[in-house]
C-alpha cells in the first residue's frame, strides 16, 4: 500500500501536508522562516521548533521524545545556516491512528515515528524551506523465530493488524535515509543481533532509496503512468508527490 | 594538555578555557586532529574510544527499598526505588488481561498496562548550567524519562511475578485440590515501583549513568513480604527484614552512548569528505554541546559473551554512522558491557 | 513570537466601505454562513468540519476512571481546546491567547453546562467507576468563525461517538470491547449550536459568520447558543460597541433559523454516515454467514 499524501492544503500555514498510510493520518504544517523569540535566537543558524500533538489528550513525555528525535533529524537536513536568526516551526497533528494501535503490544512511538518523519518532510517541501537533502523513513518488524520458521521474514512497513497477528515481535526497527543513502536515523528495540540489524538496514535502504544507477529521467517517467509503481520505492513515491504538486502549480505556464 | 594546545598556535593564542568557550568546535577539532600521535586525546584527556568507568555505591538512601549512587566522571546520579501497593480493587480490569499464572510468558502488557514501573528524572538545581531551576520538567528530562521507561519495558527487566501480591483462599484451595488440583489464586494487589533518579551533577551521557544507577538500585531492592490478611481484608506488609524478597532481574542490558563529531567545513555548500569525523565514546557535557549526531547502543551479554544480544539502537542527528561504523560501535558496546558488568558484580 | 499579521488600513477601509453598501468581499449575503462541510472518520467520534477556509477537527475519546468524590453519580466530561501553531504562528504552545480562553469558555457554557450530554448515563458503578469522556478540539486552519465551527464539530462528534458497553455484576464491572459487543451511542439531551454575530458601524449593522478579515475589523461580537427548539443556552458579548437590546431579539430569530438549518445538516450527514457504515457491517456479516 502506497502512502497517500496531499500538499499545501491549509491556508494559514506556509507549508502543509497530510499523509495517510496504514491507518495513520497525520497533518503537518510548517511556518518559516519567521521571527524567532529572543531567547531562542541563534546568531548563525535558524532555530527549529517541532510540535507533535497526539490525537487525543495533551502532549506527554512520549511526544517530547518524538519531538527531540524529529528535531535532531530535521536539523541535519535543513540548511539552517542559510536562514540565520529565524524560526522554522513544524507542527504535526496526529489525526487518526489505526484501531489496533494500542493493542499490538509494541512501542507505539516507534510505529508512529516514520509517519511523522515523512509528514514533516512533505510539509517542509511544501513550505519551500531550503533543504540539504530529502529523507524517507520506514518501519521494519522482525518476528520471533518459531520452530516452524527458523528464519522469520522481516515485515516491511507492517500494518498494525499485521503486528497484532505476528506476535510476539522480536524486534522493531525504524530507519530514515537521506537521498545520498546515508543513515539519518535508526531506532531499534527488542532483542536482535547485529547481523539482523544489518539485514533490516539493507532491506530498508532498498525501499527508501532509489537505484543509484537509474538517476536519469528514465526511472521517473515510468512512474507517472500510475501510482502503484511508485509504491515499491519510497523515494520514487516522494518524487512523484512533489512532481504532481509542481505540475498543478505550473499548469497555467505549461498550458501556454 | 595545555602545552599541546599552545604548540598548535604558538604566538597569538588564547588561554585554553577561553579558546574552548569562544570557539568550541575548532577547539575540539584541533585536539582530535593534532598530528604526531597515534591516538590523539580529546579535550578531556581521554582518547576517542575511552569510556569513563563508573563507580557505584548501593544502599545509600535509608527510606527506599533500594537505592544506588553512581558516578561516571563528572556525572553523579542518585537513584531510589520505592515500592507502593496498588490495591486489587483499584485495578481497572478493562485495561489489561490479568492472569495469576507463574509463567515466564510475556508480561510486558501487564506491567505497562497497569503502570507498575514509574521512572522519573529530576535535574537538581546546579547540576548543569543549562537547566534553569524552578521550571517545569524540561524537554531534556522528559525525553530521558521516556527513553528510560521504554528501555525498562522493552528489555523486560522486571518480572511481573515479583510484583504480584497473591492470595490463596484456604477453604477453596482444599476443595479445588480434589477436583483438578489447581488452587484458585487471586491477585490482591501489585507492587508499583517508583524509580526516581536525581542528577546531582550532569557532565554528559545522562542516559548511561541513570540506567546504571537504576540497574544497581533495582538489584539491591528488597521488597517486604506483602500478604492479604483475611480478618482485616487488606494487604499488609511483614515487618521482618529476613522475609523481604529480592527482585529477579531478567538479563543485564547496558547502554553505551557515542557522540559523532563532524569536522567543520569552511563553507556551507562545500560537502565535507566524510573522513573528518570522529566517534567519541561516552561524551561529556562539552562534547555533547558540540556534537549533533548521537548513537546509543544497548547490549546484553548475560547469556554469554558470544551470545551478545543487542537490545536497542538509537541514532539520530546526522548521517555519519552507517552500517560499518555501527558494527564497530556494537563491538565497543560489548567491551563496555564487560567492564560495567564487572563493576556491578563487585557491588552486589 | 510573531504576532498575528494586522490587517492593512486600506483593506480595513475597503471592507467597511463595502459593508456600508451591504456587500461582503466574498459575495455572501449578510446573514449567510460560509459553505459547511462535515465529514466523519472511520473511527467513531471524529468529526472534521470545514467552514469556508476554517477547519476544525473534534475527537471524542473515553476511558474508565473513578468519578469525582463530590459527584458520585456523574461521569466526567471535559472539552479541551488547545491552539497549535498550525492554525497561526501567533499561537504558542502552552500559552493560551485570549481567543483560546474565550473559545474554551463558550464551549464550556454552551455544551457542558447546558447539559447537552447526559453525564449521569456515563456512570457505571456509583462512587467507584465511570466513563471519563474528553473532547479534543484541534484547530487545523483558522479563517475566523472558530467558535461556530468548533461547536458544530464537538456536537457532531458527540453524536457520532459510540462508547463500549459494560456488563455490571454486583460490584464488578466488565468493559466489553468492540469485538465482543456493539458499542452504544451517548445519550445526548439536546443539540446546542453557536451563531456569532459581528457588529459594525457602532452596532448598526451585523454579519453572521465573519471570516478572519471581517473579525479583525468588527467592533463587537455577540455569540448566541441555542438548540433547534429555540431554547437559548448562552449569550455572550465581550465588550466592544454597544448593541441595542431589541436588536438582540432579532439576532435570536436569525440564530434560531440558522441553528435549525445546521441541525438538519448535521443530522443528514450523520444518517449518511450510518448508512455507509451499516452497509459495510451488513455485508461483512452476510459474508461471514456464507463462509459457514
Amino acid at each position: 500500500m502506497a502512502p497517500e499524501a496531499s500538499l499545501s492544503h491549509l491556508h494559514r500555514a506556509d507549508g502543509s501536508a497530510t499523509y495517510i498510510h496504514n491507518g495513520y493520518c497525520i497533518i503537518g504544517a510548517v511556518n518559516g522562516p519567521i521571527e524567532v523569540m529572543r531567547r531562542d535566537e541563534m546568531p548563525e543558524e535558524a532555530t527549529i521548533e517541532v510540535n507533535v500533538r497526539p490525537a487525543a489528550g495533551v502532549g506527554s513525555p512520549k511526544e517530547r521524545h518524538l519531538e527531540t528525535l524529529l528535531h535532531s533529524t530535521l536539523r541535519s537536513i535543513i540548511l539552517t545556516r542559510n536562514i540565520p536568526r529565524t524560526l522554522v516551526q513544524i507542527t504535526l497533528q496526529v489525526r487518526s491512528l489505526p484501531e489496533e494501535d494500542g493493542t499490538s503490544g509494541v512501542n507505539t512511538s516507534l510505529t508512529l515515528l516514520p509517519h511523522l518523519l515523512n509528514t514533516a518532510l512533505l510539509a517542509l517541501l511544501s513550505a519551500s524551506i531550503p533543504l540539504r537533502t530529502i529523507l524517507t523513513s520506514l518501519l521494519i518488524a522482525l518476528p520471533t523465530p518459531t520452530p516452524k520458521m527458523k528464519q522469520p521474514v522481516p515485515i516491511l512497513s507492517p500494518t498494525s493488524t499485521e503486528l497484532f497477528r505476528t506476535q510476539p515481535i522480536a524486534s522493531l526497527h525504524v530507519f530514515a535515509f537521506s537521498a545520498d543513502r546515508k543513515l539519518l536515523l535508526s531506532e531499534s528495540e527488542g532483542t536482535f543481533k547485529y547481523a539482523e540489524w544489518e539485514e533490516a538496514y539493507e532491506m530498508a535502504e532498498e525501499v527508501c532509496c532509489r537505484d543509484q544507477g537509474g538517476v536519469g529521467l528514465g526511472g521517473g517517467e515510468g512512474m507517472e503512468v500510475d501510482g502503484e509503481e511508485a509504491s515499491a520505492n519510497l523515494e520514487e513515491w516522494l518524487r512523484g508527490v512533489v512532481r504532481r504538486k509542481v505540475e498543478v502549480e505550473q499548469r497555467w505556464r505549461s498550458a501556454t | 594538555m595545555a602545552t599541546k594546545t599552545a604548540n598548535a598556535a604558538p604566538a597569538l593564542s588564547f588561554p585554553r578555557p577561553i579558546f574552548a568557550a569562544l570557539s568550541p568546535h575548532p577547539f575540539l577539532q584541533a585536539h582530535l586532529s593534532s598530528q604526531g600521535q597515534a591516538k590523539p586525546p580529546r579535550a578531556n584527556g581521554r582518547t576517542a574510544a575511552d569510556f569513563r568507568t563508573p563507580s557505584i555505591k548501593t544502599g545509600a538512601l535509608t527510606h527506599c527499598h533500594g537505592s544506588a549512587v553512581v558516578r561516571v566522571g563528572g556525572t553523579s546520579v542518585v537513584c531510589g526505588v520505592r515500592g507502593e501497593i496498588l490495591r486489587g480493587e483499584d485495578v481497572q480490569t478493562a485495561d489489561v488481561e490479568v492472569s495469576a499464572g507463574n509463567g515466564e510468558g510475556d508480561d510486558t502488557a501487564e506491567i505497562s498496562g497497569l503502570r507498575l514501573l514509574v521512572p522519573n528524572v529530576e535535574l537538581s538545581t546546579g547540576s548543569t548550567p543549562l537547566h534553569i531551576p524552578g521550571n517545569a520538567p524540561s524537554g531534556y528530562a522528559q525525553t530521558l524519562v521516556t527513553r528510560l521507561r521504554s528501555l525498562l519495558l522493552s528489555t523486560r527487566l522486571i518480572r511481573a511475578r515479583d510484583l504480584r501480591i497473591l492470595y490463596t483462599p484456604p477453604g477453596v484451595a482444599d476443595e479445588m485440590e480434589e477436583e483438578d488440583s489447581v488452587p484458585e489464586v487471586e491477585i490482591k494487589g501489585y507492587w508499583v515501583l517508583y524509580i526516581d533518579t536525581v542528577f546531582i551533577s550532569l557532565d554528559g551521557n545522562a542516559l548511561d549513568a541513570a540506567w546504571i544507577a537504576i540497574l544497581a538500585a533495582l538489584a539491591s531492592t528488597r521488597l517486604p513480604k506483602a500478604y492479604f490478611d483475611e480478618e482485616l481484608e487488606i494487604v499488609v506488609c511483614s515487618d521482618t527484614p529476613s522475609e523481604a524478597q529480592k527482585l529477579e532481574l531478567r538479563g543485564l542490558p547496558i547502554p553505551s552512548t557515542f557522540a559523532v563529531f563532524e569536522g567543520q567545513f569552511e563553507q556551507e555548500g562545500e560537502e565535507y569528505d566524510g573522513e573528518e569525523s570522529w566517534v567519541l565514546n561516552d561524551p561529556d557535557a562539552f562534547e555533547e554541546s558540540v556534537c549533533r549526531e548521537m548513537v546509543c547502543v544497548v547490549v546484553d551479554g548475560s547469556e554469554g559473551m558470544n551470545k551478545m544480544a543487542v537490545k536497542r539502537i538509537e541514532k539520530s542527528g546526522g548521517g555519519v554512522v552507517g552500517k560499518d561504523i555501527m558494527k564497530v560501535l556494537v563491538k565497543r558496546s560489548a567491551e563496555r558491557w564487560q567492564i560495567v558488568q564487572g563493576v556491578l558484580k563487585e557491588v552486589e | 513570537m510573531p504576532r498575528e499579521a494586522e490587517i492593512s488600513v486600506n483593506e480595513r477601509e475597503f471592507i467597511l466601505k463595502a459593508l456600508q453598501e451591504s456587500v461582503r468581499l466574498d459575495g455572501r449575503a449578510l446573514d449567510a454562513f460560509r459553505p459547511l462541510e462535515l465529514t466523519f472518520g472511520d473511527e467513531y467520534g471524529v468529526a472534521d468540519v470545514k467552514l469556508g477556509r476554517t477547519r476544525v477537527i473534534a475527537r471524542i475519546s473515553c476511558e474508565v476512571t473513578a468519578p469525582l468524590p463530590e459527584r458520585k453519580f456523574d461521569g466526567i466530561f471535559q472539552i479541551i481546546t488547545e491552539f497549535s501553531p498550525m492554525a497561526s504562528p501567533a499561537f504558542e504552545v502552552g500559552r493560551p491567547t485570549d481567543a483560546e480562553i474565550i473559545l474554551s469558555r463558550i464551549l464550556e457554557k454552551a455544551i457542558r453546562r447546558s447539559n447537552a450530554l447526559d453525564t449521569e448515563s456515563l456512570c457505571i458503578i456509583a462512587g467507584s467507576k465511570c466513563f471519563a469522556l474528553r473532547a479534543d478540539v484541534h484547530i487545523v486552519d483558522h479563517d475566523g468563525g472558530l467558535i461556530d465551527a468548533s461547536c458544530i464539530a464537538v456536537m457532531a462528534a458527540l453524536q457520532h461517538f459510540r462508547r463500549p458497553d459494560v456488563l455490571v455484576e454486583g460490584e464488578k464491572a466488565t468493559i466489553l470491547s468492540v469485538r465482543e459487543r456493539e458499542p452504544i451511542p451517548l445519550s445526548i439531551l439536546h443539540q446546542p449550536l453557536c451563531v456569532t454575530f459581528s457588529y459594525f458601524e457602532d452596532g448598526e449593522r451585523f454579519l453572521v459568520d465573519a471570516n478572519m478579515a471581517e473579525e479583525q475589523v468588527r467592533q463587537a461580537e455577540v455569540i448566541i447558543t441555542m438548540n433547534r427548539h429555540g431554547e437559548v443556552c448562552q449569550i455572550a458579548k465581550y465588550g466592544g460597541a454597544t448593541v441595542d437590546p431589541l436588536a438582540l431579539l432579532n439576532c435570536n430569530t436569525i440564530a434560531l433559523q440558522k441553528v435549525k438549518e445546521l441541525s438538519k445538516f448535521i443530522q443528514q450527514k450523520l444518517e449518511e454516515d450510518v448508512k455507509k457504515k451499516d452497509k459495510g457491517g451488513l455485508m461483512a456479516e452476510l459474508s461471514a454467514e456464507n463462509a459457514r
